[in-house]
């Protein structure tokens, strides 16, 4: 079973440089290197204190992540259900229908967002990712 | 291929027949995205598709140029809302916009960078725009906050995996000489 699925990974390796010029190869390197070089300062944030809800572009809310619980807003779509726990936030109901928000799972550090698009909620963790002299 | 006649000398109006080769792929691109919006997304971010649909726009941007391509895009965009019940919501907009100038994109990038890049890299290119012209349609019209830009690196990684799977579908398609059929049919000077 697992060479199986080691020769499927060549396979897929073959078929990647048989079917790839340089300058394919070079433009994937490049925006492998520009993206992943980002995620890890994605993650770099310091743990949040508090979460601002932004619904229809207007913040309706900061919750302190110390204090836990759930709490509901109503957005176009219907009730969007967020919950506070040790230090961290998720979205556990929203009428969304790909779910996108709830399936990110928790968030807790500064520049992190949860994103409701549908439902028009945006979670925002203020302030930036550790490192701002990248994006300046 | 086998479902238009087959014969060079078919006496079919060559117009009527390059119309007939754009409804069979764009039908063949609802299809794909039917089944695509049956899929459970593959990871939790917005805007992420494995790109099926973007095979069809590919093929037909080389089998009936670059202005049937596009349309290809338009109206598949358009109809799949339809289809998948996506029609004038949020999503819907993203996916026309992103549609739309990832067509434009790779219509030029097939026209100026072909020899450099193969249909891989195009297809690479395709996604690229069409993942980054949605979140940036998603902050123009939806929410105003330059936070959404950190989905940006991501969104990239994805479209780079993405648009290479499609990529190597394309040039499976090609190397089996379909889109060379198709081009015979219509009467294309081959690219």
């Amino acid at each position: 079973m697992k060479r199986v699925a080691w020769n499927h990974k060549v396979a897929l390796l073959k078929a990647l440089l048989d079917h790839t010029s340089w300058g394919d190869r070079a433009l994937m390197l490049c925006v492998l290197v520009a993206s992943a070089g980002f995620i890890p300062w994605l993650q770099s944030g310091l743990p949040g204190a508090a979460a601002v809800i932004h619904l229809n572009n207007e913040v309706v809310a900061t919750l302190s992540l110390q204090r836990e619980g759930e709490f509901s807003w109503q957005g176009p779509l219907g009730e969007t259900v967020v919950q506070v726990k040790g230090g961290k936030i998720r979205v556990v109901r929203d009428p969304g229908p790909r779910q996108l928000c709830v399936l990110q799972g928790w968030i807790s550090r500064a520049g992190q967002a949860l994103v409701c698009l549908p439902n028009r909620v945006l979670i925002q963790i203020p302030g930036q990712p550790r490192y701002d002299s990248l994006v300046r | 291929m086998s479902i238009a006649p087959t014969s060079p000398k078919s006496t079919l109006d060559p117009e009527l027949q390059r119309t007939l080769i754009f409804v069979m792929l764009l039908a063949m691109a609802l299809v794909l995205s039917v089944i695509e919006s049956m899929l459970p997304p593959p990871l939790p971010f917005p805007g992420v598709r494995l790109g099926l649909t973007n095979v069809m726009t590919v093929v037909t941007l080389l089998a009936l140029g670059p202005r049937s391509g596009v349309a290809l895009a338009a109206l598949r965009s358009v109809l799949g809302g339809l289809f998948v019940g996506t029609f004038l919501s949020v999503g819907f907009f993203l996916s026309v916009g992103g549609a739309l100038t990832s067509a434009v994109v790779m219509a030029l990038a097939l026209r100026w960078l072909r020899p450099t890049l193969s249909l891989v890299g195009v297809s690479v290119l395709g996604s690229l725009t069409h993942n980054t012209v949605q979140l940036g349609l998603a902050w123009a019209f939806f929410v105003q906050q330059g936070a959404l830009f950190y989905y940006l690196p991501v969104l990239w990684l994805l479209a780079l995996v993405s648009g290479t799977l499609t990529g190597l579908v394309l040039s499976e398609v090609e190397r089996r000489g379909v889109l060379t059929t198709l081009r015979l049919k219509t009467m294309l000077p081959s690219s």
